[in-house]
This record gives C-alpha cells, sequence and structure tokens, in this order.
C-alpha cells in the first residue's frame, strides 16, 4: 500500500491522474446529453472518426506530404507533434458537420448511416495501424491511448480543450437542455435549434478527439455512457444525474489508476473501464434495494 | 377586430417543387379563436410552421403581427416532446421564459414568479416539483399550455391538444382552453385532425381539405351541405342542447 501511495509521488502517475481526471470529469458530463439525447452509437462513431484521423496522420502518404510541406516552408516543422490531433480533429469536425445535417435521415435511416461511418473508420483505422511499423511506440500510443505515457504537452492539449468546452458547456447550459428537450418549441423562442445542436455537437467532438489521444477510445465510450447510465439509475433530477455522473467517473478514476500503479500492475484504462461497470452494477443493485426508480404515475 | 396574422394566396411548402397548401388565404383577428381541421398528412403542421415563422411561403404573402412584433405561445403534440430527461415541471414551465430572457443570462426572480403564476393558471401547481415523465397525458398537456403562457403570448397555438386523451380529459382541456380565451383575451388557434373537437369551442372554423384550406365562421362551415362537399362524404350535423354534434351519414354526398 505505501508502495503505491508512493508512487502517486511520481511525476508521470501524477500527469496520468491528471489527464484521466479531466477526461472522466468532462466526458461524463457530456454523457449526460449523449445517453438522454439517445445518440451513444453518434459518440460511439465520433470516437472512431477521431482516431482514424490520427491513424491518417502515421499513414506514409500522409507522411509523405507532410515532409514536402515542411521541406517548402520550414516554420511548419513544429506542428509535426500535433500532426494527429490535427487530423484528428479535422474528421471529427467533418462528421460532426455531415451527422447534423437536419436532412440526413430523409431517404435513410440516421442510425443505417453512422453505423456506416463507424464500421468504416473502424475497418480503415485497423488498415492504417497495419502500415504503421510495430516498433513505433508513439504511433501505437497516441492510436490506442496509453494515460500513463501521457505528455506534459498532450497534457496541457487536454486541459486548454477541457477548459473551453466546460466554459461552453456552462454558459450555454440552458440552451443546450432547452434544443436537446424540445428543439421546435426552442425554434418558436427565437433559438436556432440546429446552430445550438452543431455548437453542441462540436463540444462534444472536441472533447473526444482529444481524450482518445491519451485515454483511447474503449476508455472515452465507457465514460461516456457508463456514469450517466448509473447516475440516471440513482437520481431522477437532471441537476444530480450530472453531479452522480461526474463523481461516479472521478471515483472510478481514482480507483482505477490506483489499482493499477499498485503491485498487481493492472493496465490502467481496462482497469478504470472495470472500476465504471463495477460502480455501475452497485448502482442498479442500490435502484433494485432502495426502488429509486420509477417514480408513481399520477 | 384588427387582423393579427394574414395569409393571402399563399403557396404553403419546403420547395417550389414541394408545395403542400396551395393558395392559402386566412386572416386570424387578435382575440380570436380559430379552429383549424384537417386528417393526417394534410398538411396541418405545414401550415402551423408557417404560422409560427419558421417556414416562410413558397409564393404569396403572409404577414404575421399588426405592425409589432407578436410572441407566440406554442403547445407542441405531445408526443413530440422528449420524456427521458428527468426535467421538474417548473423547469419545462420556466422554459417559456427563455425567449425573453436571451442566451448565457439564467432566469431571475419574476421569471420563477410568472413561472408559478401560469402553472396556478392552468391548475397544476401542486405538479410544480414533479417530474415531467412521470405524468399522465392530461397533466403532461397541461404543463406545456402553462409553458406556453409563460411567454405571455400575443396568440395560443395548440397543435393535437387532446389527441388520444380519454374523454374527461379531453373535455378538461377543452374547457381550460376555453376559459383562456374568454377571460384573458387570448388568440387562440387550435389545430385538430377531429372537427368535434373545435366545433364548440372555435368562432371560425378552417378546414384543410385536398391540399387547399376553406374557412368561414361556425354557421358558415358546419352546414351538412358544406362539410359533405369538403370531405367527399355524406356528413350530418346535429344540435345537441345547444352544443353541435358532427356526424358521418349513412350515404355518399
Amino acid at each position: 500500500m505505501s508502495e503505491t501511495l508512493a508512487l502517486l509521488n511520481v511525476k508521470f502517475v501524477q500527469d496520468a491522474f491528471k489527464a484521466a481526471l479531466m477526461v472522466a470529469l468532462l466526458c461524463s458530463y457530456l454523457g449526460v446529453f449523449v445517453v438522454l439525447k439517445r445518440i451513444v452509437f453518434v459518440g460511439a462513431a465520433l470516437a472512431e472518426v477521431a482516431s482514424l484521423g490520427a491513424a491518417l496522420a502515421f499513414f506514409t502518404p500522409v507522411v509523405s506530404g507532410f515532409q514536402a510541406l515542411v521541406a517548402a516552408v520550414p516554420a511548419l516543422e513544429p506542428l509535426e507533434h500535433y500532426k494527429p490531433l490535427v487530423l484528428a480533429l479535422g474528421m471529427m469536425l467533418a462528421a460532426v458537420a455531415f451527422f447534423s445535417q437536419p436532412t440526413l435521415s430523409r431517404r435513410l435511416p440516421r442510425e443505417a448511416i453512422i453505423g456506416a461511418a463507424f464500421a468504416g473508420a473502424a475497418g480503415l483505422t485497423v488498415l492504417a495501424l497495419s502500415k504503421v511499423p510495430s516498433q513505433d511506440q508513439h504511433a501505437m500510443d497516441v492510436l490506442t491511448g496509453n494515460i500513463l505515457g501521457v505528455e506534459p504537452l498532450e497534457l496541457a492539449e487536454l486541459a486548454i480543450a477541457g477548459i473551453l468546452v466546460a466554459l461552453v458547456q456552462a454558459l450555454f447550459y440552458k440552451e443546450f437542455v432547452l434544443v436537446s428537450f424540445d428543439p421546435e418549441v426552442a425554434r418558436t423562442l427565437g433559438y436556432q435549434s440546429s446552430r445550438w445542436e452543431l455548437l453542441w455537437y462540436l463540444t462534444l467532438g472536441v472533447m473526444i478527439a482529444v481524450s482518445i489521444h491519451v485515454a483511447g477510445t474503449i476508455l472515452v465510450l465507457a465514460y461516456l455512457v457508463i456514469p450517466p447510465v448509473a447516475g440516471l439509475l440513482l437520481s431522477r433530477r437532471l441537476g444530480m444525474v450530472f453531479a452522480l455522473s461526474v463523481l461516479i467517473g472521478v471515483a472510478a478514476t481514482c480507483a482505477g489508476v490506483l489499482l493499477s500503479v499498485s503491485p498487481a500492475d493492472l493496465p490502467t484504462s481496462p482497469t478504470i473501464v472495470g472500476c465504471l461497470v463495477l460502480l455501475l452494477v452497485l448502482a442498479w443493485l442500490a435502484q433494485k434495494l432502495f426502488a429509486l426508480r420509477p417514480a408513481p404515475r399520477s | 377586430m384588427s387582423s393579427l396574422i394574414e395569409f393571402r394566396d399563399a403557396q404553403l411548402g419546403y420547395s417550389r417543387r414541394n408545395v403542400i397548401l396551395r393558395d392559402v388565404s386566412l386572416e386570424i383577428g387578435r382575440g380570436e379563436f380559430l379552429g383549424l381541421v384537417g386528417p393526417n398528412g394534410s398538411g396541418k403542421t405545414t401550415l402551423i410552421r408557417s404560422l409560427l415563422g419558421l417556414l416562410k411561403p413558397v409564393a404569396g404573402h403572409v404577414r404575421i403581427g399588426d405592425g409589432g412584433e407578436i410572441r407566440f405561445g406554442y403547445v407542441p403534440q405531445r408526443e413530440t416532446v422528449d420524456t427521458m430527461f428527468p426535467i421538474p415541471v417548473e423547469d419545462i414551465v420556466l422554459m417559456g421564459r427563455y425567449g425573453r430572457i436571451g442566451p448565457v443570462k439564467r432566469p431571475g426572480r419574476r421569471d420563477c414568479e410568472i413561472a408559478r403564476k401560469c402553472l396556478a393558471h392552468v391548475g397544476i401547481e401542486h405538479l410544480a416539483r414533479r417530474n415531467y415523465p412521470e405524468l399522465s397525458g392530461g397533466q403532461r398537456q397541461r404543463v406545456l399550455i402553462a409553458r406556453a403562457l409563460a411567454t405571455e403570448p400575443d396568440v395560443l397555438v395548440l397543435d393535437e391538444p387532446t389527441h388520444g386523451m380519454d374523454m374527461p380529459s379531453e373535455h378538461a382541456l377543452l374547457e381550460l382552453v376555453r376559459t383562456l380565451h374568454m377571460e384573458d383575451r387570448l388568440t387562440v388557434v387550435l389545430v385538430s385532425h377531429l372537427l368535434g373537437s373545435v366545433a364548440d369551442s372555435a368562432q371560425r372554423i378552417a378546414i384543410i381539405a385536398e391540399g387547399r384550406l376553406e374557412g368561414g365562421s361556425r354557421a358558415e362551415m358546419l352546414t351538412a351541405e358544406r362539410l359533405s362537399q369538403l370531405y367527399g362524404m355524406d356528413v350530418r350535423v346535429y344540435d345537441l342542447d345547444g352544443r353541435c354534434a358532427v356526424l358521418p351519414g349513412n350515404g355518399r354526398a
């Protein structure tokens, strides 16, 4: 135990803690909207598309193209590090613009289009990964996420994106709830629902893109779904659901990181996911035992 | 009675190739109660969206307001409102104030006071802390009406408010709308696919049939001859103790 606590003073463990907590805090919060808006599959598709963007940064033609660009414009060389993030953000923005089109589902079911994007992005990511040299650990970390290997620069990127997303969410909380709950009435009240929806999707997309960079697809998806579901099992108040979701996300992160650096020596992301699932089961049991839901209908 | 809303020879739809309603001419006066009736898929939603200013006419003229801007209190179909969000009734009613509050700002004391008054006005102040998804259909409809009233509207627009309700709930709700119209002198547009829902309440009735709108006073519209012609079937109109009952007849028109 003392060994584990001593490890918490080590810089890379502290950085991992900070990164995981930031991802947990914001993804667990955004996840409440994701679950209530019934767009879990959109979240999964955006995560895969962002992964594909990051993977393309290591794809030989893209690498050669960027090298040619740097040869022509040497000032672009410092951007080398940001290539996966920029491409992940670019792909994600294109996907957000595509998914948020009001006319998307006129001829085909929306789920089918999102499913096609999910499968396509996942397949192409594996294809791109197959062309990354196996010894390129940095590429594998960027694509699969390695919280314990998070670099100070990545932590700074995550913090900047996190603060921006938190600010937008805090400022426009009332608008986001209104357009999610009743977009038609929102329009009659003077709120352009489609523009507010786009802004909300952008915050989700940005958070997914930067989070995947450090935490990987599975952990980000787990944060987006499991804590909100547990929160909804435990409370019937929207404000409390948000609070519980964040609390559960943070608690699982603390437990998961501590377990992973303990003598048990477990991989960090899967351990956090395991803790999230355990808390979800406990929430479900609490709901069953104390009959928290559903409330009687009048 | 000054005209608050006017449609003149308007073509309503989503593009020139997708016109849903043709040659719509309709006036809605301040303080009037208009019943808008049409079968499912006849274009009622298109007309409402145009009325609310959400859809521009493809051609023709639509004027909304009598000089200044007017505010709508819109009561959508209950089924279109999300029941997944665990939001208390008072917060939903408060949403009606958002148009006046504007983005970023939070509702103030006066907004909360108005929301409480609107809840009391529709008789559900005791449900203020309850969650919307936990309520019955009739209670939910009253919440949506309270939210529309919280906008302090010039025109109250109700889209199929009695759809799927049992007879006592339907009667109570139509009584509430009549009271709001009479006591608050509110302009009301009530949309229904059932003529019976609006026949007793509305002063004027507009019927959509086969892509066209025909309107007039109750006396003009609620005749067996007119309705039989509009619906293309035998329709009978009965006076039952001063109340109007519209029923299908036995033969063809």
